[in-house]
């Protein structure tokens, strides 16, 4: 092909811009293919050495039991079961809660001076408490007082401490969303017209909201993990499940078995969290958390 | 027939130790469009955030239609309804489409129905040549277009009054005739406004009185052809040397 | 390139020559004392867990102070072995750890352990010293208190602490029809049981009774049940798989005088009704 006929085929195809898009092209491929290649050497040697080694058959026996994973697995998904309820509900009403107690913190009026007081003392005052700690108060000492009207199911319970100690913590994840939100934001909806209590809930709580997804996403994933303290309890759920058959037979591929689970909910919630973060940056405006 | 809308007295306003407002009085009557000029930092747009309640004065009275609205036991949020204001960045509500952005007030503080809303919405929309973007999201418009809805936004309040603070300003030149056009037909409308903007020639055209503002005092007052053109005191004077430049 | 196969190459080897086998002598080892196999030089290293509670030990002093079942049993093999009390120091270990495979920081362990097969693959047993009865923890006025078969036991939630046998006698024994709770420890175990969350807990017939007359507050014995006859559960000393120390301690434990401790420490006879396992 001469270069008339070149340019005659793609009308604006000069040459030079051909034989740049050729190169562009030559070293995309290149870059793939050592990327391919270095992530299999790389790998492949990990592999290799660590199956070669001499501890592997002890450590794959312990851990990566076929039988052993379907031995256990039957029971041990019954009892994730237990698990997924309790941080379904707990999760619902930790959204609610924690919201509440934010726009408390935020709000200016003095009304409401009192509730501000005590939003602020519960939420540092809960952040400094381990939540086990928490549990064990209330998932045993409460009950033991034998109050009238006062439940004791471990369920009831467990999630109540879930409730109380994640609310302190996503209090302060959407104050900060809250916070976020653009000063001029207020000043536009007050100057039409709408009072303190309709801006919040008309302008900057939807923008503050949707900002911190993401990380109300993080804390959903942390809380799904947390769900396993029902077992502290007395509950059969997924980890007193494997730790069952752990003490019948030595063989800790059950724990893994268990943790499977809670990593097939958690993983794909992380990913949909970094397309959310991705797709957020025009709508309502980045965030620094 | 006209009528005196607002008027402010003797006002003050410091932020910590700098006095921003320094006794500062003007007068408007409806359908008047005031244009307020100066350079930066003379408080032009802490006038006008003053003026909607945005910022509490110090000292003096602000007196729509004869009350006193500075007066600190004054319900604020009524006033707001009755002064729209155009800020220099939109200030667009993002989470919303151009439609719910214009009527969220009008459902929610007029108490509106949301059918009602959208019909005023949609004529205003029209009218300004926005009638196609109205279940677009901010984001989607240019700074015009979005300047432009801002405008709708607190028409749609039917305020006794509208404040535009440096409405050009952050657009780009080529975008910037479209808005001075709407401002222009609601002036012709007679739409009582107040008018923060460097565009002299447009206060020229379009201002009946014109007030330069100096380090937080009215300098001169007067109709355009005076301040704009013949000023007569020598603040005044250098202010329009600088802002048109050597001849 | 070729460099990089030399390297990991190396790594390959390296790796595999770090291997060890672990393996103790063959049998028949002297048991004087200078010839034992011990985790620490001149000292018997004996582990339980912590807190260790009456009658097996004391719960304030800890098992150092000789009282206690399990801490007389556990002094009076050492003396056999030829140790003085201060040549004597205790580790703790949780008790689920204990029987755990893998390598022990411990001579042996003396916790109530049941000798179980499961448990004697992955470690070794002494002799049994003392036959272990499950007995039923309840409140006096509770409805639980008057069953009287193991089928009138089936309609209550049970508990008990995890990796025991009380819980498989539970679970293979009574099954009942709701699952039971099962716990960390039997500390959590009695809370909850304390809190109201459970109807009953099962536990040795020694520690029940300790619980019942000491710890909570209208509790009693509902029920023991009597260990087999031929093939009694029985608590046994616990030793790192393959530790020729057991047969020493074997021994040790054929000349105390077990009858003697049992009367010292666990002479209370227990009223409990007896409810046969069939």
């Amino acid at each position: 092909m001469t270069e008339a006929e070149a340019s005659r085929r793609s009308p604006g195809m000069s040459p030079g811009r051909a034989r740049r898009l050729a190169f562009h092209r030559r070293q995309r491929r290149r870059s793939l293919l050592i990327g391919a290649v270095s992530s299999i050497v790389v790998f492949g040697t990990v592999t290799l050495v660590v199956v070669n080694s001499s501890g592997w058959e002890q450590v794959r026996q312990s851990f990566f039991s076929w039988e052993d994973f379907q031995a256990s697995f039957p029971d041990i998904l019954s009892g994730f079961g237990r698990n997924v309820r309790i941080f379904l509900i707990a999760e619902a009403f930790i959204l609610v809660v924690s919201l509440l107690l934010a726009v408390i913190r935020s709000s200016r009026s003095p009304v409401l001076t009192p509730l501000r007081l005590a939003a602020t003392a519960y939420v540092d005052l809960i952040r400094g408490i381990p939540t086990i700690i928490l549990l064990f108060l209330l998932g045993f000492g409460v009950p033991a007082l034998r109050l009238q009207g006062v439940p004791n199911s471990q369920e009831f319970w467990a999630i109540t401490t879930l409730v109380i100690s994640y609310s302190a913590y996503v209090a302060e994840v959407y104050r900060a969303g809250i916070d976020s939100v653009h000063d001029s934001q207020t000043a536009a909806a007050r100057s039409l017209g709408l009072s303190s209590a309709q801006s919040m809930r008309w302008v900057v709580l939807p923008q503050a909201v949707r900002r911190v997804i993401p990380p109300l996403l993080n804390d959903f994933v942390a809380l799904q993990k947390d769900s396993a303290l029902l077992a502290l309890l007395g509950v059969q759920e997924a980890f007193r499940r494997a730790q069952i058959y752990v003490a019948g037979t030595f063989n800790f591929t059950a724990y893994l078995a268990a943790a499977l689970l809670f990593l097939i909910l958690t993983i794909p919630l992380a990913r949909y969290t970094d397309y959310l973060i991705r797709r957020q940056r025009s709508r309502v405006g980045g965030t620094s958390l | 027939m006209r009528e005196r809308l607002l008027e402010l007295r003797g006002v003050w306003k410091e932020f910590g130790d700098l006095t921003v407002l320094s006794d500062v009085g003007l007068e408007l009557d409806t359908h008047e469009v005031l244009a307020v000029v100066g350079p930066s930092g003379s408080g032009k747009s802490t006038l006008l955030r003053c003026i909607n309640l945005l910022e509490p004065i110090d000292d003096g009275q602000i007196l729509l239609e004869g009350v006193d609205i500075a007066d600190p036991e004054f319900d604020a949020d009524s006033v707001r309804r009755r002064i729209g204001i155009v800020f220099q960045s939109f200030n667009l509500f993002p989470h919303l489409s151009v439609i719910d952005n214009i009527i969220l007030a009008p459902t929610k503080v007029l108490k509106m129905s949301k059918e009602e809303a959208q019909v005023t919405a949609q004529k205003l929309l029209a009218r300004f040549d926005l009638g196609d973007k109205r279940d677009e999201y901010p984001d989607r418009l240019s700074g015009g277009q979005q300047q432009r809805a801002a405008i709708i936004r607190a028409l749609a309040m039917n305020p006794a009054l509208i404040l535009f603070d440096e409405p050009t300003s952050a657009l780009d030149p080529e975008l910037v005739g479209e808005v001075l056009e709407v401002i222009k037909a609601l002036a012709a409308e007679g739409m009582t406004m107040i008018v923060v903007s460097h565009e002299l020639g447009f206060a020229r055209d379009v201002a009946n009185r014109v007030l330069l503002m100096d380090e937080g005092r009215v300098v001169e007052q007067g109709p355009p052809e005076q301040v704009l053109v013949e000023p007569r005191t020598e603040r005044a004077q250098r202010f329009l040397r600088q802002m048109t430049g050597p001849r | 390139m070729k460099r990089y196969i030399a390297l990991i190459a190396a790594l390959g080897l390296a790796l595999a020559a770090c291997a060890t086998e672990g393996g103790g002598d063959g049998g028949g080892e002297s048991c004087e004392r200078e010839d034992l196999t011990l985790v620490q030089e001149g000292v018997l290293t004996i582990g339980t867990d912590e807190p260790s509670f009456p009658p097996w030990f004391d719960f304030d002093g800890g098992p150092v102070t000789g009282t206690g079942f399990e801490s007389a049993v556990a002094y009076a093999v050492a003396e056999e072995l030829g140790f003085t009390a201060d040549e004597v120091e205790w580790v703790v270990v949780p008790f689920n750890n204990s029987f755990a495979p893998g390598e022990k920081d411990f001579d042996f362990d003396i916790n109530q352990i049941s000798i179980t097969e499961e448990r004697d693959e992955a470690v070794d047993f002494s002799d049994g010293y003392y036959n272990v009865n499950q007995a039923l923890l309840g409140f006096t006025d509770s409805e639980i208190a008057s069953a009287t078969t193991i089928e009138d036991l089936k309609a209550y939630r049970l508990g008990a602490q995890v990796g025991t046998t009380s819980l498989d006698f539970i679970t293979d024994v009574i099954q009942p029809g709701t699952e039971p709770l099962v716990y960390d420890t039997n500390a959590d175990a009695k809370a909850a049981f304390d809190a109201g969350q459970l109807d009953g807990l099962v536990l040795d017939l020694p520690t029940a009774f300790f619980v019942s007359a000491v710890e909570i507050e209208g509790s009693s014995v509902i029920a023991q049940f009597p260990a087999s006859e031929d093939d009694p559960e029985q608590f046994g000393m616990l030793f790192e798989e393959g530790n020729p120390l057991r047969d020493c301690v074997n021994d040790a434990l054929a000349n105390v005088d077990l009858d003697a401790i049992q009367q010292e420490w666990l002479s209370d006879v227990v009223d409990a009704p007896i409810i046969e396992t069939g």
